[in-house]
């Protein structure tokens, strides 16, 4: 109820500002673009990358860019933490409010304009079939939305943790951006890199989860099939985790002086 | 019934000393906090539903962390806080719906939203019902003259504006409890006038707890029954005004105006006299003689024209009083 309130409020406030969201919207198609023609682009000189068709490396992309693209839209928030809210105190106002203050964060910061890359990944998942990409079973299919809230939860837990590190540290800078510049690694087959990046970002900043194997789940790939069974529960403890880190800092929050 | 209970409240922070360049911020990564300042140190008091109290102290003095602990913003390092039998911190979003906070230095609002937009906003967030909500608003029209404004964006307020519209909004809900830290800086003497005939009648009223921190003490005399005042995060007052006065030293004196210069013998004669001008005398009552034997003194000394009582200069006094270290 006051959710729904408040994220009406964000849509008005956001639509207020025209310019603003038109830019976004056309810079966020942009990039989104470049991936895939980058992915054609290279597939018309090679046939394949280490087993990796065409199609898949597609498909792998999509997923991941469908994901980070949700990231982008609801937990925009967290990049703006620790300056605008840890250091300028602006975490004050939230949390004098009958609303959990963590939502309010995402929801007064949600970037509507941040969309078409959601839609633009799942448009480069058609294009991965219509190229010829195998069909999975079609119960599969029921459980894409499934799997991506799980690698968008992934995502949204890891991050918000590295973020509640700002309630420790009192440093201007933030690692979220530098963090977040890991998923480019996780929108290809992770094979394809060293074991040490896999392993990274398997066990440690399980950001794998929130593209390569999640994505396995609707690949031909049998011997993947458990790390992509695995994303919902990844994502749940990630969550869970972030919010609690979330929770720690929150307690050590130190307001500014008045 | 306490509305408010703290026991042995402190609060320390820690302090980071920052060296230049980007080899001081790399080594700052790796050295802890060098000590620790305690904003709060061992502070206990109770206030019962429906008082209206002030907390007043020079700047640094812990008003605005204890206010910060009683929202729920900040958690005591030690000791306890209770408002309303909660926990500020663990029961947020219980406790928060019970109260209204006004803080002067930040807007409690949104930039992006005029006025009214956002009072409709908070009525959503604090289940307010149309009926309470519609005749709340006409309430704060009157008293306040929100009216005009709820078209306006907040961005566009001007100070005096802004805190009218706070204070609406901290009270939109009807809290039992109203905090309110330094609600008037930087106010003109007229919204100022008008913020504290509103407080005025909220006391008055009897519904609703109040604790506002300040430096003014004219609004600390018209409105606030108690007082607390604190210094270097302890409690060193908790009483009236007047009470707090004389626990300072504070004197009253009389000034005297006379026909005709006054001469050194004539002075000698008046216990406590001080000389300000020819024809004018300053008498400092402070016990130490007779009230009566000063009064015959300038009686039968002097041609007094006219005599006006002086109350001691409470800012004055205050002032002198934090500085004395004890």
């Amino acid at each position: 109820m006051e959710l729904v309130a408040l994220l009406g409020q964000r849509l008005r406030t956001r639509l207020a500002y025209r310019g603003d969201v038109v830019a976004g919207l056309l810079s966020g198609v942009l990039l989104a673009v470049v991936g895939p023609v980058f992915i054609t682009t290279v597939f018309q000189h090679v046939s394949s990358l280490g087993r990796w068709t065409a199609p898949e490396v597609l498909f792998v992309w999509g997923f991941a860019d469908t994901v980070s693209g949700c990231f982008y839209v609801v937990f925009q928030g967290l990049y703006v933490l620790n300056r605008r809210y840890i250091l300028a105190g602006e975490l004050d106002r939230l949390l004098v409010r009958p609303v959990d203050p963590y939502a309010q964060l995402l929801l007064d910061n949600l970037a509507v304009e941040e969309l078409p890359s959601v839609f633009l990944g799942l448009v480069v998942i058609a294009i991965a079939l219509a190229w010829g990409l195998p069909e999975p079973e079609p119960w599969r299919w029921l459980l894409l939305p499934v799997w991506i809230a799980g690698g968008l939860a992934t995502l949204g837990g890891v991050v918000t943790a590295i973020a509640s590190l700002g309630f420790h540290l009192h440093h201007r800078g933030t690692a979220v951006g530098l963090v977040m510049q890991l998923t480019s690694f996780s929108r290809y087959p992770l094979d394809l890199f060293g074991s040490p990046l896999r392993w990274l970002l398997t066990a440690v900043l399980p950001f794998g989860f929130a593209g390569f194997y999640g994505a396995c789940l609707f690949l031909p790939r049998p011997e993947l099939q458990a790390y992509a069974w695995a994303t919902p529960a990844v994502g749940a403890l990630a969550l869970v985790g972030g919010y609690a880190a979330w929770r720690v800092g929150l307690r050590r929050y130190t307001s500014v002086g008045g | 019934m306490s509305e408010i209970v703290a026991q042995d409240l402190v609060r320390s922070f820690a302090i980071r000393e920052r060296s230049g360049g980007i080899g001081g911020a790399i080594a700052d990564l790796f050295r802890p906090a060098r000590g620790e300042k305690r904003a709060l140190d061992g502070v206990s008091f109770r206030i019962g539903a429906g008082e209206t109290v002030a907390l007043i102290g020079p700047n640094g003095a812990g008003k605005s962390t204890t206010v910060k602990l009683l929202t729920g913003i900040l958690t005591p390092t030690s000791g306890s806080v209770r408002v309303g039998g909660l926990d500020p911190w663990a029961d947020r979003t219980t406790h928060v719906r019970r109260i209204g906070a006004v803080f002067g230095q930040r807007t409690q609002l949104w930039w992006d939203l005029s006025v009214g937009e956002a009072y409709e906003l908070l009525a959503k967030m604090y289940h307010v019902s149309n009926v309470d909500y519609r005749r709340r608003l006409q309430n704060f029209d009157e008293v306040l003259g929100v009216g005009p404004l709820l078209r306006t964006p907040v961005r566009q307020l001007s100070l005096g504006e802004r805190m009218r519209c706070e204070l609406a909004a901290a009270l939109l809900h009807a809290p039992p409890l109203l905090l309110l830290d330094e609600p008037t800086v930087g106010l003109d003497v007229a919204v100022k006038l008008r913020l504290r005939a509103f407080l005025t009648a909220l006391r008055d009223e009897g519904n609703t707890t109040v604790l506002l921190t300040t430096h003014d003490l004219g609004e600390v005399r018209a409105l606030c029954p108690r007082v607390l005042l604190l210094a270097g995060g302890r409690l060193l007052h908790d009483g009236p005004l007047d009470s707090l006065i004389s626990e300072l030293g504070g004197r009253r004196s009389v000034r005297v105006f006379l026909r005709d210069p006054v001469t050194d013998r004539q002075l000698a004669k008046v216990p406590g006299a001080g000389r300000i001008g020819p024809t004018e005398l300053l008498v400092v009552v402070d016990g130490t003689v007779s009230v009566a034997e000063q009064v015959r003194a300038l009686v039968n000394e002097l041609d007094v024209v006219d005599l006006r009582i002086e109350e001691p200069a409470i800012d004055t006094l205050v002032a002198q009083f934090y500085e004395t270290p004890r």
